[in-house]
């Protein structure tokens, strides 16, 4: 058959089948050639990623980067408190986080210009500024499609699903998305994963044991049709996954020690930082999670105060805290953003106020793995306007987020319609985060 | 001088290649290895490229354009890995491929850098770099004693001049034309002549890019060595300068005795049958055979209609004698509702209706994405030609007849409230293609024009000359110029109508300056009160020359003013300077005068009022290359799995045609049947061709582009879908599938998938798992009918198949029911012949009472008569009431009726027997007939197309 071929040469199937296949995005060609050629397990350091989003756009002024002796106008009721790291203050909302410092880089003024949730999150949640023609992929579908998945685990999953597709790389490097988020004493049901409907292990042995029999219509065309002999192989890698002990035991977190369960709080997001650290634990790449509700452009100070800085408190520290105990903190990377910071200046639209877009300045944290924890990289000028020198864009965190994961950021891939793309256009390393 | 002493060489190979044209008619270039082994330059003394062009070394004076950047290119330099990426490679950026003769020439020569130094020629880093393999990041590319080498050394030493003027290629011809393999290793050498403008020709095989289209047919080495691999018919492409060609290679497969195939009703001299037919015979490849009823009627109603045929309509058809019966059923299908929606679906598709690029339009409903839909939905169920369809979209503008711009906002307004588009989907044209948010620069249009209607990829071109086509930049800048003249305007447009703007915000009592999201929330509550708020509108102007191109043309005005006053020079340079701060003003053109749409000459916009009225007139001509056959080609690709060109979305010189005579056949008809899509359809659907069996032969097993056979094909997101939901619908429901299709997957109108809906669940999950377009890419890859882990999770174990196959209304708990019911009628028969026993004694006993004449007794047994025959009444009652309720229910038939409800076919004994076994090892026939379904959609034969 004719190949698409590309800007290069290339053909579709080429690119496709260019680097190892996550779990979840196996394609065709390139599995069954790798399977069948036993070179499904490269020697590569387990490098890991937890991806978190903060939708909404969190006030960076008022979270880890204060003003308190800016205009009174901006720099609102909280106080910074003294963190683990000498020289380092954050809100006095994060008590816990103070203590998790050596943890992780805190990076201050990020700057860039989309004020608009959809694009600023198509933006930072996938590190390349959105263009017309193309659809960018998610951080985790990247590593889906670099990553080498186990044979009975999905590599790329998102608790409960990932605000960003895995635009040119194809359904294939989607995330298996949960769907729900897991609730503390109740079990914990996974789309595609759980056993529903009453449906037990034994039964479906039964039912595979009959479609076996069954079906049998194209058995002899499987070794020379692509389509056909894919099927078979993700049919029975799909029951693998759904059988197997080990996928089920991922998401089951009543088995963690009742010691564990006590680093994390009984809300949904800290549950689900408690499922990220089993995942990871359990051979799975790459987790995205989503604490979203910060686009407080009403009543800013009530929210953060009593909602949403209480649970990012208590996540985040049971995240660190949890891969400190497994052992995962030195070979897992954890980025956490949002799609833009808030205005310094406080508006009136309710009597306490609030803060409303603001990409030109914003925080991130980064920390794990290759990256160096207990500092404080990059800085907003007087009123958090703006970033006081150069700032960081977007992309210089995206690329160095990648290199830390170990996914060179200038390798370019090809887009379905043949455009050669780099994973991250125009990003440059930031040298200080790493150790 | 110079160039005649290095054009001298070439003559012996010129004249042997006139004698050899001129020689000829069209079969002699038809070369078959035998053939050429006659020729003086043949495959026994095949040596390397240095080897074989001895002359190329004496060449003295090569030139930038015709030797020097080719031959980069053919070292690989300027390769995308090497220094055609676009970061360069070692601090040196070359232009991909090297087409941009004046960029490379200035970065070789790039002062300083060493790369060509005409003193000291050797030393220059062109020379020494790919020499040496520690100190080239590429690695060693070079022998000193090369030809190649000399040649680079006698270009330096000639002064290393660039091309002033690129010269014209008129023509690359390729020698031999065609080429018959016999066996494997079987070899031909190609010879590639470039004709330039000025006369003269040249032998250009060393300079040559080559490549094969298919390696497993055909192997092609960098020096034009075509080799034979296997069996079929692939193309090899040269490619020099602008030139493509490709050239057919064929091998036919062993000749074998004929099969005799009992074609069924169908006309085998039909035109489709007979062009490919032709094919087939060139490759000595033998068709399938004809498939079977029950695979036709599957096949063609889910590719007509995207419906699975009900069990019922299977037994009529499998028994109906008539021999038109496939004719009629593919007329039947082409009249539904189902119909209408899927290939609605498929031109939305095609045309892009992305809900989240039109949700700002509509203050964040999905009412855009509709109105779109049913704007085509009306004219495909009315079988409204396709160019005029078309046509309705191209040159669409958001009023029209004297609307204004009050009257424009108000009608949008009813709209949005009612989410009817009624009034919409009569207007004459459908603007929201224009007005989608990431679609609004005319390059990104360009592109997307390009794709969508012409099936082209021009995007390319965008940034560099296009390596597969012949399109360059100035091509793609000139062709994007005809999509410059129409823009969104977010409300009024003129002071007229912001005068009407005024009014409108002083009605609703809005703060004209609030924009943004406050502006999206404002106008929605204001919309459900009924009131009218303002609408962004399509308007349609002349084609507008950007700031930056009227900067350049005024710059480039002042260059020219300054060279003609050299000694005003540099106040000139000044007031340049002084110009280009001055941004808002800049002087010059505002407009483009003229355009060339792709391959045309240049077409002026004198006159004009909407240029887009010139590509809609170019697109419908009758030799236009690319409208008609890009969507023949898309069509036939959804019949059988894959295009004649393929991929479907890329016609360009590289690519050819698997059969060119087939797609121009059904390119001309359908112009000639005025863009009538039914007659494109029927045509497929009728041929021989199309209702081949999936099952290969002896002859065609490895043929996948010929058509001798139908290939299975995994069945698109919305089909997999709603085949789900029918197989599990009970038969009242799943009979009304081809036309109650608001419900229905294939009736999404625009890329949000969870309007779909099967008993009250969403349908979004499924829809993304199995690759619904997602629109947003000028790609028809952005449907993806590969297969993935996900997808086969969800058909073993998610709570969507979970739900579907239990579903107390659905048809396996009717069917367990009905059966539970057909258990209590034995049990009530049971208890009838019981009661009528218990009568017939009574009655014996009351006749022989009445003789004995005991009326005390007789009255009590009477008594209790009458208590039994009304108990007997009702059982007998019940009994009657099942049996009318549910038909006779036995095990084989429900495993028929299973099959038929997802695969389409009748089960074999050994299946049915499969089967039983499962159900009579299962704790109840609810489980038993569910396991059955579990299993037989999770066969591959449900999840494809065959």
């Amino acid at each position: 058959m004719t190949k698409h071929r590309q800007c290069d040469g290339y053909t579709r199937r080429d690119a496709i089948r260019v680097g190892a296949l996550g779990a979840t995005g196996l394609t065709l060609g390139g599995f069954l050639k790798l399977s069948h050629a036993g070179q499904t397990n490269p020697q590569t350091p387990t490098r890991n990623a937890i991806f978190i989003e903060l939708p909404g756009g969190p006030s960076h002024i008022d979270t880890f980067d204060l003003k308190p002796d800016g205009k009174p106008e901006m720099r609102g009721p909280f106080q910074p408190i003294k963190t683990v790291v000498p020289g380092v203050e954050i809100c006095e909302h994060l008590p816990k986080l103070a203590q998790q410092t050596t943890q992780f880089t805190i990076l201050r003024g990020v700057s860039h210009s989309l004020g608009a949730h959809p694009l600023g999150q198509k933006f930072l949640f996938t590190g390349n500024r959105p263009t017309a023609a193309l659809e960018y992929p998610a951080y985790g579908s990247v590593a889906a499609q670099q990553f080498e998945a186990e044979y009975d685990l999905p590599g790329y999953v998102a608790i409960p699903r990932a605000s960003q597709g895995p635009g040119y790389l194809g359904v294939k490097n989607s995330a298996l998305a949960t769907n729900a988020v897991p609730v503390k004493g109740r079990p914990f049901n996974v789309r595609g994963i759980s056993m529903a409907g009453g449906l037990s292990i034994s039964e479906l042995e039964r039912r595979k044991n009959l479609l076996n029999d069954l079906d049998q219509t194209f058995a002899a065309l499987e070794s020379q049709h692509d389509l056909l002999g894919g099927l078979d192989e993700f049919s029975h890698k799909a029951f693998q996954m759904i059988t197997s002990k080990r996928t089920r035991s991922a998401f089951d977190i009543s088995r963690e020690p009742e010691s564990y369960h006590q680093l994390f709080a009984d809300d949904p997001f800290s549950q689900s930082c408690l499922l990220a650290t089993r995942l990871i634990e359990s051979g799975i790449r790459f987790v995205t999670l989503n604490l979203g509700g910060w686009d407080t452009h009403q009543d800013n100070f009530t929210k953060l105060k009593d909602d949403l800085l209480p649970r990012l408190d208590n996540g985040l520290s049971g995240l660190f805290a949890g891969l400190q105990s497994k052992g995962l903190m030195e070979s897992t990377t954890v980025f956490v953003t949002g799609e833009f910071g808030r205005t310094p200046k406080i508006n009136s639209r309710s009597a306490e106020g609030g803060r409303d877009h603001y990409p030109r300045c914003m925080f991130m944290l980064m920390g794990g793995g290759a990256i160096r924890g207990g500092q404080v990289l990059g800085e907003s000028d007087q009123n958090a306007e703006g970033p006081a020198n150069e700032g960081f864009k977007p992309e210089d965190v995206a690329a160095s987020f990648y290199q830390a994961i170990g996914i060179d950021p200038k390798q370019e891939f090809q887009t379905p319609t043949g455009r050669p793309v780099m994973i991250v256009r125009e990003g440059n390393i930031i040298p200080e985060l790493f150790k | 001088m110079q160039k005649m002493s290095y054009q001298a060489p070439l003559c012996r190979l010129l004249l042997l290649s006139i004698l050899w044209v001129s020689s000829g008619s069209l079969t002699s270039l038809l070369v078959t290895p035998s053939a050429v082994a006659e020729e003086p330059s043949t495959r026994n003394d095949l040596l390397s490229t240095r080897d074989r062009h001895p002359a190329e070394a004496t060449i003295t004076a090569p030139d930038f354009q015709k030797h020097v950047s080719p031959l980069l290119g053919r070292l690989g330099c300027n390769g995308r890995s090497c220094h055609g990426s676009f970061q360069g490679q070692g601090g040196l950026r070359l232009s991909l491929f090297g087409y941009d003769f004046k960029t490379d020439h200035a970065a070789l020569l790039a002062s300083g850098s060493g790369r060509v130094d005409v003193e000291d020629i050797e030393d220059s880093l062109i020379l020494a770099k790919p020499i040496d393999a520690d100190n080239h990041g590429g690695g060693k590319r070079l022998d000193v004693e090369s030809w190649e080498y000399e040649l680079l050394k006698n270009w330096i030493a000639d002064g290393a001049v660039g091309s002033s003027e690129p010269q014209g290629l008129v023509r690359l011809e390729v020698q031999p034309a065609e080429i018959h393999f016999q066996t494997d290793g079987d070899s031909v050498d190609l010879k590639v002549l470039a004709h330039w403008a000025d006369g003269s020709r040249e032998d250009v095989t060393a300079f040559t890019r080559f490549q094969s289209n298919d390696p497993q047919i055909a192997e092609i080495d960098a020096n034009g060595g075509v080799k034979s691999t296997g069996q079929g018919d692939t193309h090899v492409v040269a490619f020099y300068d602008q030139g493509v060609t490709p050239i057919p290679i064929l091998r036919a497969f062993p000749k074998r005795v004929p099969q005799i195939d009992s074609s069924l009703a169908i006309d085998d001299a039909a035109p489709i049958d007979r062009l490919v037919q032709q094919k087939l015979d060139k490759l000595n490849l033998q068709r399938s055979a004809v498939a079977d009823d029950a695979m036709f009627l599957r096949r063609v109603s889910l590719d007509i209609a995207g419906t699975l045929p009900t069990p019922a309509e299977i037994h009529a058809f499998v028994a109906d004698p008539s021999a038109t019966k496939r004719q009629d059923k593919i007329e039947s299908l082409l009249d539904t509702p189902a119909y209408a929606a899927w290939w609605t679906t498929f031109l939305c598709d095609l045309s892009g209706n992305n809900s989240q690029e039109l949700r700002n339009l509509s203050y964040g409903s999905d009412i855009a994405s509709q109105q779109w839909y049913d704007w085509i939905l009306k004219r495909v169920s009315d079988n409204v030609p396709y160019d005029q369809i078309v046509e309705g979209i191209v040159l669409s503008s958001s009023r029209s007849g004297g609307e204004s711009y009050t009257e424009y906002c108000e009608s949008m307004s009813t709209m949005a409230k009612s989410k009817s588009t009624i009034s919409f989907v009569d207007r004459p044209d459908m603007p929201l293609y224009w007005m989608r948010r990431e679609n609004q620069d005319r390059e990104t249009r360009a592109i997307g024009f390009a794709q969508n209607f012409l099936g082209v990829q021009i995007q390319c071109a965008q940034c560099h000359k296009h390596p597969f086509d012949r399109w360059s930049q100035s091509d793609f800048e000139e062709f994007s110029r005809f999509f410059s003249g129409v823009s969104v305007v977010q409300s009024a447009a003129s002071e007229q109508e912001r005068a009407e703007l005024r009014a409108i915000y002083e009605q609703l009592g809005m703060d004209p300056k609030v924009k943004g999201g406050n502006l999206q929330r404002a106008a929605r509550d204001a919309l459900q009160q009924g009131k009218t708020v303002p609408f962004a509108q399509l308007v349609v102007t002349r084609p507008k020359l950007t700031n930056a191109e009227r900067k350049l043309i005024a710059e480039a005005a002042m260059a020219a003013a300054a060279t003609a006053q050299d000694e005003n020079k540099e106040q000139d340079a000044a007031k340049a300077k002084g110009k280009k701060k001055n941004r808002g003003n800049i002087r010059g053109p505002l407009y483009h005068t003229e355009g060339r749409l792709l391959g045309s000459e240049a077409i002026s916009f004198a006159g004009v009022s909407d240029v887009r009225q010139l590509v809609s007139d170019w697109m419908r001509e009758e030799q236009n290359p690319y409208f008609a056959r890009a969507f023949v080609n898309r069509v036939w690709a959804r019949y059988f799995g894959v295009g004649i060109v393929n991929p479907i979305d890329d016609l360009n010189l590289a690519n050819p045609p698997s059969n060119a005579e087939l797609l121009d056949y059904l390119a001309r008809g359908f112009v000639e049947h005025d863009y009538d899509m039914k007659w494109l359809h029927r045509e497929i659907a009728n041929s021989r061709t199309y209702q081949t069996s999936w099952v290969p032969n002896a002859s065609n097993a490895l043929d996948q582009r010929n058509f001798s056979r139908a290939i299975p094909r995994r069945l698109p997101a919305e089909l997999v879908v709603d085949a789900l939901a029918f197989a599990c619908a009970p038969d009242e429901t799943n009979s009304e599938f081809l036309s109650a299709v608001q419900d229905r997957s294939i009736a999404v109108p625009g890329t949000n998938g969870n309007s779909a809906r099967f008993a009250g669940r969403s349908a979004g999950y499924a829809l993304q798992a199995f690759g619904r377009s997602t629109r947003d890419n000028n790609c028809d890859c952005d449907r993806s009918n590969e297969t993935s882990l996900i997808q086969t999770v969800y058909l073993q174990n998610d709570q969507d198949v979970h739900f579907w196959l239990t579903h107390p209304k659905g048809w396996v708990a009717q069917k367990a029911m009905a059966t539970e019911s057909q258990e209590e009628v034995k049990v009530d028969q049971k208890r009838l012949e019981t009661v009528n026993r218990r009568l017939a004694q009574l009655q014996r006993s009351a006749k022989n009472l009445k003789l004995q004449e005991s009326n005390q007794a007789l009255k009590k047994i009477t008594s209790r008569i009458q208590q039994l025959t009304s108990q007997k009444d009702a059982i007998q009652q019940r009994i009657d009431e099942s049996q009318d309720s549910s038909s006779k229910v036995d095990v084989t038939d429900l495993i028929t009726e299973a099959y038929l409800r997802t695969v389409g076919r009748f089960p074999t004994a050994e299946e049915v027997e499969r089967c039983r076994i499962y159900m009579e090892e299962s704790s109840s026939l609810m489980q038993g007939l569910t396991g059955v379904m579990w299993a037989l959609i999770n066969t591959k034969e449900f999840i494809v197309n065959h």
